[in-house]
């Protein structure tokens, strides 16, 4: 990004009226509740829809903070690197996140998906029961917990894409969808 | 020496903490607000602990869950203290719980019924307007 055309170019791709938030960096606990504070902010006239954006937005960040293969130390602790982007449609808000994941990890999570996308509301439901009493140090089956509670906040199923990016990682990236 | 009430003021800063009141005298409980937390395995075994303690004397507890807002972590959390209300229960002894929601929101309503379902508890589920 070394010339003002670059930069102008950066600006425009992630710039719009309806474009609520983007943030591309470490995912500090900080930042993340800030960033959240714009949402509640923003929804406070409609409950049920700021709960339920809050809520996806909780989980969609905790999934860069624990799993971006890329990290960066703040002080003494160590940080998830990641992009989180939330727009507002006509239809709809749209969540997006896009962060590198280990090689070896990024089929398991795109089969995650695959599999929360293959079940009805019922289906999640009996699914997250089945996660959430999965005793601790078993390992959990299927599909993580936040996964699961994003597909049936959103009630829509969930958007994913990854490629390989270099011999170590790929990129990842979640979208969501919330109807208005 | 009797037990201590066990009251914690709930507060949204960078993490959000549910407001807790529970009360020794009286076995009335009420755990209100949202739920995400830094530490949620250590912040729920304050909660289980106080249960434990208070379940030595036998008395009815009365327990009110509120909650507008949880994560992921702290769902597994209630989960396990509607397992120790049923245990307390399942001594003989008088366990009333009731779950609290916004009626529009239909997600919350169907946590109730899968919390119910998995806690074996007589879960009274309430709609507030």
């Amino acid at each position: 990004m070394s010339t003002l055309k670059d930069y102008i170019d950066f600006y425009s791709s992630t710039g719009s009226k309806d474009l609520l938030i983007s943030y591309k960096g470490p995912f500090l606990e900080d930042i993340l509740s800030k960033l959240s504070e714009i949402i509640r902010e923003t929804f406070t006239g409609d409950p049920v829809l700021s709960r339920k954006l809050l809520a996806v937005f909780i989980e969609m960040a905790q999934n860069v903070y624990f799993y971006s293969s890329e990290t960066i130390d703040v002080g003494e602790k160590s940080f998830g690197i990641g992009s989180v982007m939330v727009v507002s449609n006509e239809t709809n808000y749209t969540f997006r996140t896009g962060n590198y994941v280990p090689l070896d990890y990024v089929e398991e999570l795109a089969a995650s998906c695959q599999l929360v996308n293959s079940l009805d509301r019922e289906g999640l439901r009996q699914l997250k029961r089945d996660v959430r009493t999965t005793k601790p140090g078993e390992r959990s089956k299927g599909a993580g917990i936040g996964l699961i509670q994003i597909a049936l906040t959103a009630a829509q199923p969930i958007e994913y894409e990854y490629t390989q990016v270099d011999e170590k990682n790929a990129f990842f990236s979640l979208g969501i969808n919330i109807n208005k | 020496m009797g037990l201590d009430n066990l009251t914690i003021q709930g507060a949204s800063d960078t993490f959000f903490t549910p407001t807790v009141n529970f009360n020794a005298e009286t076995g009335f409980c009420v755990l209100a607000g949202e739920s995400y937390l830094e530490n949620t395995v250590e912040f729920y075994a304050v909660l289980q602990n106080w249960l434990k303690e208070f379940f030595k004397t036998g008395k009815p507890i009365n327990f009110e869950f509120r909650l507008t807002y949880y994560n992921t972590s702290s769902n597994k959390a209630i989960l396990q203290l509607m397992n120790s209300l049923k245990d307390y229960e399942n001594t003989g002894k008088s366990v009333t719980a009731t779950w609290h929601y916004a009626e529009a929101d239909d997600e919350m309503l169907e946590e109730a019924e899968d919390y119910k379902l998995d806690s074996g508890l007589d879960l009274k589920i309430i709609a507030d307007l």
